[in-house]
């Protein structure tokens, strides 16, 4: 046997005083009686104690030191000795959405950590451990320790996350951090709601099943988007699952900013997964909010929705995939101005855009200083110095401060292959004819979106201070791309990139993901950023918590800005908003973006293991395990029962 | 205050009361059983010669012509003897016992010395310590009184046996003897009781306890000091002795009821948390009911 903590031995020397107190003559009280008569018939008087009959009653004072010798040696936390050979176990905890899940005996997670603390308390004293939260991202809360506690308490601070859990990486980090030890295993708690297929071979991997099959019905996924057509038209894409075997019914609710705006009766067959759609018309945007209520799983079909629940009726087991939302930004109008002096076909796809308001120029004229600053399309025309603000320019014909003219290529292949942006959303040039296009060497930081086979640009994006510049260097009066569909969506995706409504690629994030978001680059760029010297902004969790993030500056020298927000494990809606000294210097709090953040996971909302539930007295027998309490505890025990026994002798009920 | 204002008030009314209710059947309205030079007539007898001729009860010669003579039923005095304990277990809880015993003992001399007997107190502990000498007439009550708040229980243990041994060799009148006492004796109360009912006295025993005699109330560690003889025992009391202990002083009152019924005694038992005029009524009724 060993001791984890032998200082606690120590304590010992409360034997001491409890030895001298209990030597020491006590004053007893006197009472005095009108007779002993019966006293003396009662017992026979003792005679004056000695030094040797101060222990009056031995046994109690025994019974205390035994109850001091308990209490020590469970302070030091005895161990037994292990005849086998040194052991290591990674415990890996499954932290998923899934594990929120409500069991007849509580919450899941509650049950795998209890089981984690039983396996903890039950390891050898040789054995060594670690403990691996299969997080989103998966965690080492405490890396390879025989120190017991250590590992009690990396099991007790951590919680449930609203994300999906990635086991298979938890494993992987499990089998590094054993290396090739032999005598090693990797206990994974999970109610393997997860693709066990994902999990790498691993023969030390031992899987103990937590919790039991339980129906539950979620969104398992929402996003809002703006037809690409028509930008002032939106839709609400809402996919709603039942993971049971049971039929079920529930109510959807929708509100758009607060107001409810639909409500719809969903019937489910056991396994379906069922797409709704709602429009919505208009160019505001705002936060949708899906939500699911009154779900009911039918034991028979001729249950309704209208009918009471049958006390046998399960219920739903997950509560977190019941809400979801999605933000929709808003439309806003556009003031473009078309220079061309042959643009017949820009000034068609521009007209068509119905938040765009144009103005057509044949020639170029200086613009007045104190016009502000707006958008501006070059069609072949180009002055030698680019006007202020976001300017596209098609079919360059001219130098000017930002590039010089070189020479044109006849036909060239465009690569299938674009850069990943925000304006080469569903854009390709692979199937569009381009007889000719110019090249050109910039003069600014360039970045490269769409590029021929041979590497001739074809769509490259500068960034300037005074706003950002696209060139589309292709001769656009050969080429048929202003009859492809790609040329309007290219447009499109400019201008809303331009107008910062295009700040995050997805109208709704998965928890546990972790983006860089675009800040609004008309009221928040590097230049505003860099007067108010502000490194950080601030992200809000739906919960109220607050942290700051870094801003990301974009090394071509661009005027966006990004805040690198960490893995967002909280379902509901985030913001990322300015600090105070942003605000002070005149960036409006409006500028706020915010961020939604659902479950939207079939496979976290499907809360039925696959296969048998294995039983923990099942489990792979390589895993370190007692199945029970730790030797401390029964040795308390025992301190218990003997302060019990000494208060009995306190008592004096059994002297006669 | 061992008397207060309103004693003699209670003592009077207990008086009338014992007259009224009680008359013949307690102390001094009893009569000697000697014939003689009374004013009372007894009964009739042959006369024999030599007799005195005033004694011939000439009316009955006059009609049946036999000779009687007149029996007269001679009057004595009443000899009472209150036999307080003054040992150091009446002075047990602040003396409350004691001070009962003092107040039954004015109490019972009062209402015998209104009947015209003679009355005479001793404090007995070891043996008689003190005697208030016999004495008749009302008037005597004061100085009774006087005596009782003079005495002290500060007297040794409690010695029966001797303390009548010394009041018999002292040659007292029989009459009725009353012991005050708690009859805590470690010799044995029996003894003493014996020797006063052979010289002829008629007996009355008054038993009294404290209700921390009857009920101790103690737990655990404890010396216990004899007040008596100021033994210490050292010892812890548990519930188990608590219960033998209330068991021993349930056979020990039972023991004295059981002495007295035997040899026809008066026999009172009371606790401390009686009133002496309470107690004196209850004796008179169970008198008057026996």
């Amino acid at each position: 046997m060993t001791f984890l903590v032998p200082t606690a031995f120590a304590l010992a020397v409360i034997a001491i005083p409890i030895t001298v107190l209990y030597i020491l003559k006590l004053r007893m009280r006197q009472v005095h009686v009108s007779s002993d008569l019966f006293w003396q018939q009662i017992f026979t008087a003792r005679p004056p104690r000695s030094f040797w009959s101060r222990f009056r009653h031995p046994l109690s004072w025994l019974a205390q030191l035994l109850i001091l010798l308990a209490i020590v040696v469970a302070a030091a936390d005895p161990r037994w000795n292990s005849t086998q050979t040194e052991q290591r176990l990674v415990l890996i905890l499954d932290v998923s959405a899934s594990m929120q899940a409500s069991e007849p005996r509580g919450q899941r997670f509650e049950l795998a950590r209890t089981r984690a603390l039983q396996i903890i308390n039950g390891l050898p004293a040789s054995a060594q451990a670690a403990v691996i939260a299969a997080n989103h991202r998966p965690e080492i809360l405490c890396s390879m320790t025989d120190h017991i506690p250590d590992l009690l308490r990396a099991v007790t601070s951590v919680g449930p996350s609203a994300a999906p859990g990635r086991p298979d990486l938890a494993v992987s980090i499990a089998s590094s951090l054993l290396q090739e030890t032999n005598a090693a295993s990797i206990l994974l708690l999970s109610d393997r709601c997860f693709d066990a297929t994902s999990l790498p071979a691993e023969p030390r991997l031992t899987i103990e099943t937590v919790g039991t099959p339980l129906p539950n019905i979620g969104i398992v996924g929402v996003q809002a988007l703006r037809n690409s057509d028509d930008p002032l038209s939106a839709e609400l894409l809402v996919a709603v699952r039942n993971a049971s075997s049971l039929p079920a019914e529930a109510v959807l609710q929708l509100r758009m900013n607060e107001t409810l705006s639909y409500v719809e009766r969903l019937s489910l067959a056991p396994e379906e997964t069922t797409s709704k759609t709602f429009p919505r018309i208009g160019p505001a945007g705002g936060i949708w909010q899906a939500e699911l209520r009154e779900i009911r799983f039918l034991q028979n079909a001729a249950d309704t929705i209208t009918s009471a629940p049958a006390a046998t009726a399960p219920a739903d087991a997950l509560a977190i995939d019941n809400t979801a939302a999605a933000v929709l930004p808003a439309a806003n109008r556009q003031t473009v101005r078309l220079i061309s002096s042959n643009g017949y076909f820009v000034q068609k796809v521009l007209e068509a855009d119905p938040l765009i308001d144009l103005q057509v120029q044949s020639a170029i004229t200086e613009s007045p200083a104190n016009e502000p600053a707006q958008i501006t399309i070059l069609h072949e025309l180009v002055p030698a110095r680019l006007p202020a603000g976001p300017v596209i320019v098609l079919d360059p014909r001219g130098d000017c401060d930002a590039w010089a003219l070189k020479e044109t290529r006849q036909n060239p292949l465009p690569s299938p292959a674009v850069e990943a942006h925000p304006i080469t959303r569903n854009f390709r040039l692979d199937d569009v004819l381009i007889p000719a296009a110019t090249e050109l060497e910039f003069r600014l930081p360039a970045r490269v979106l769409a590029v021929a086979e041979d590497g001739l640009p074809l769509c490259v994006l500068l960034q300037r201070p005074t706003g950002p510049v696209l060139v589309v260097p292709l001769q656009l009066t050969q080429s048929d791309l202003a009859f492809r569909t790609v040329f309007p969506i290219l447009i499109s995706n400019t201008l809303r990139w331009f107008a910062n409504t295009t700040h995050l690629t997805a109208s709704a994030l998965q928890a546990g993901q972790q983006i860089a978001v675009p800040l609004p680059s008309a009221t928040f760029t590097q230049r505003t950023a860099a007067e108010a010297d502000i490194q950080q902004v601030l992200l809000r969790s739906p919960a109220g918590r607050s942290e700051l993030i870094p801003l990301v500056r974009t090394a071509d020298g661009s005027a966006e800005l990004r805040a690198l927000t960490g893995p967002l494990c909280e379902t509901g809606l985030w913001s990322v908003e300015p600090t105070g000294t942003l605000a002070g210097i005149g960036v409006p709090s409006k500028s706020a973006v915010t961020i939604a953040v659902n479950l939207a996971s079939a496979a976290e909302s499907d809360l039925r293991p696959p296969g048998p539930v294995s039983e923990p007295a099942s489990a792979d027998s390589r895993t370190p395990r007692s199945g029970s309490r730790p030797l401390w505890f029964w040795i308390c025990c025992t301190a218990a029962f003997l302060l019990i026994l000494e208060w009995f002798l306190y008592q004096r009920r059994w002297i006669t | 205050m061992l008397f207060p204002s309103d004693f003699l008030t209670r003592l009077e009314y207990l008086s009338i009361m014992s007259k009224r209710v009680f008359r013949g059947q307690l102390l001094a309205q009893r009569r000697t059983r000697q014939t003689g030079s009374g004013i009372e007539f007894s009964d009739h007898r042959e006369y024999s010669p030599g007799e005195d001729l005033r004694y011939l009860d000439w009316n009955i010669y006059a009609r049946h012509g036999d000779l009687l003579i007149r029996r007269f039923q001679e009057e004595q005095d009443l000899h009472v003897w209150l036999l307080l304990d003054c040992s150091r277990s009446m002075n047990f809880a602040n003396g409350r016992k004691f001070e009962l015993a003092r107040q039954l003992t004015a109490a019972l001399a009062w209402i015998a010395l209104a009947d015209l007997d003679r009355i005479s107190v001793l404090a007995c502990a070891a043996g008689v310590v003190q005697q208030f000498p016999l004495t008749r007439g009302r008037e005597r009550i004061l100085p009774l009184m006087q005596f009782l708040e003079t005495l002290s229980a500060d007297r040794h243990e409690t010695r029966l046996q001797e303390s009548v041994r010394q009041f018999l060799h002292r040659r007292p009148r029989p009459g009725i003897a009353v012991v005050l006492s708690d009859l805590f004796d470690p010799y044995g109360f029996e003894t003493g009781l014996d020797q006063l009912r052979f010289s002829g006295f008629d007996l009355h025993v008054i038993q009294l306890h404290h209700p921390l005699d009857a009920e101790p109330g103690l737990l655990g560690d404890a010396e216990i000091v004899d007040l008596e003889s100021g033994r210490i025992l050292q010892t812890t009391i548990t519930e188990q002795m608590l219960a033998q202990y209330r068991q021993l002083f349930q056979q020990h009152q039972l023991s004295v009821r059981q002495y007295c019924a035997r040899y026809n005694l008066g026999c009172t038992q009371s606790s401390t948390k009686a009133e002496f005029d309470a107690l004196v009524m209850a004796m008179m009724r169970q008198s008057a009911t026996s």
